[in-house]
């Protein structure tokens, strides 16, 4: 039996497809050359030296630890964000997992699993969501809605130390050593 | 037979109910929550004051809750004098559970001046916690010293602040306070940030200004872009439900 209302919907149809076009190839733009595989930085270090940044600096529940996506408290972003890093003394990945409760290994794993993925944005790392985002515009970072209360991105410019530890863990070198006491890390 | 570290922390958290009642579940009740490491669900080394070199306030983890009001007396109003020391009063009355942290820096996020808790014996009953002690001064990089309350019932902070004998012409007061629900999470607590600019005695200030000298205000400002953003979402989400519900 024919559908008597699908004339009505192929001016719409053609529409959508075309703003999925249009949508489609200025999100994507050209593919990376070879189309490599998903990189794989070490996942030790990233449990023993990016997780805790991740925690420090991105798990907020403002942030990209928001505990409930679908929360009425003028979120933005109802469906949640993409990157998502939970763990002790913020949002758990578990909602019965206490906010106290020590770490749990899913949360580390479902934290790396993302960071990975925003790695996999690009053929460089140096243009990678992970590796941009948290940067200053300015020098090189990306558009990044967690400005501070002073309007700035997480990390100042390619010097800083924290960007540095992640920067060289996206991109597969060793973390460089600790600033001198005293000093800004 | 050696117990693992999971099974260790339930030991632990058991022993805590039998011995201490029921704990707090929120993660961040004493000053010392913020120097602990992140992985054992501390603050890293981030305090929240606001100030440059943290950026982030309180509001970044609490919200929901009503904006307390906090009292603020004993400020610069009319400019620092090289070393001498000022008395800051911050007061908050309420039910909830107040906690505050405050900094003190230049123009380029340094720490400015040294910052002093009170002597035991100065301290009034509603700024000491029952365990005893009051305000803690806690050293960070930078130069920087933060003060602070654990939400442990205090309705009042004053901290001793000595202006600095360098060639620093302005100071930034920062302070960011929450009111906390006594629920297990950040969330329904109430937040506000005090920012304030002095210069020295004879000097214009320019920078942070939000908030009157007796009182806290609201943190101003850069939600317009995001209200917009969220006016544009929700247009969209009730065009789509419209939509829907015609094609019904």
């Amino acid at each position: 039996m024919r559908n008597p209302g699908w004339r009505q919907r192929v001016p719409a149809l053609l529409v959508g497809l075309g703003v999925l076009g249009v949508v489609g190839s200025s999100c994507v733009g050209e593919p990376p050359p070879g189309n490599p595989p998903n990189p794989a930085p070490d996942r030790a270090v990233f449990e023993q030296t990016i997780y805790p940044v991740l925690l420090r600096d991105c798990a907020f529940p403002d942030c990209h630890g928001d505990p409930d996506p679908a929360d009425v408290m003028g979120d933005p972003y109802p469906e949640g964000r993409f990157f998502r890093v939970h763990g002790p003394g913020r949002s758990r990945l578990a909602a019965e997992t206490g906010i106290s409760a020590p770490l749990v290994p899913e949360e580390v794993e479902a934290a790396y699993q993302r960071s990975i993925s925003m790695l996999a944005s690009t053929n460089d790392c140096d243009t990678s969501l992970f590796v941009g985002k948290p940067l200053e515009v300015d020098q090189g970072g990306m558009p990044h809605r967690g400005a501070d209360k002073n309007g700035r991105n997480l990390y100042p410019n390619k010097q800083n130390y924290t960007f540095r530890v992640l920067r060289a863990w996206a991109c597969g070198e060793p973390i460089p050593p600790p600033p001198a006491p005293g000093v800004t890390p | 037979m050696p117990l693992s570290l999971r099974e260790v922390s339930r030991w632990a958290l058991a022993a805590a109910l039998v011995l201490g009642g029921v704990p707090s579940a929120h993660a961040f009740t004493t000053m010392a929550s913020f120097n602990k490491a992140a992985i054992e669900g501390g603050g890293g080394g981030r305090h929240f004051t606001g100030s440059p070199r943290d950026g982030q306030d309180c509001s970044v983890c609490h919200r929901g809750g009503t904006e307390p009001t906090v009292m603020v007396t004993g400020l610069p109003e009319e400019g620092f004098d090289v070393e001498r020391s000022y008395t800051f009063d911050f007061r908050w009355a309420g039910d909830f559970l107040g906690a505050i942290l405050v900094e003190v820096v230049d123009g380029e996020g340094r720490g400015a001046g040294t910052m002093a808790a009170l002597a035991p014996g100065e301290l009034s009953p509603e700024e000491t916690c029952a365990a005893g002690g009051g305000g803690i001064v806690v050293a960070l990089n930078d130069q920087r010293q933060v003060i602070g309350t654990d939400a442990c019932g205090l309705s009042r902070l004053r901290a001793r602040w000595t202006a600095p004998n360098t060639g620093i012409e302005q100071i930034n007061v920062y302070a960011s306070f929450v009111a906390g629900n006594r629920s297990a999470d950040p969330r329904g607590d109430g937040v506000i940030l005090l920012k304030r600019a002095f210069p020295i005695r004879g000097g214009s200030a320019r920078g942070p200004q939000v908030g009157s000298g007796c009182q806290a205000a609201p943190s101003s400002g850069q939600g317009a872009p995001w209200a917009a953003l969220g006016f544009l979402s929700t247009a969209l989400v009730l065009r789509r439900r419209r939509l829907l519900r015609r094609g019904q």
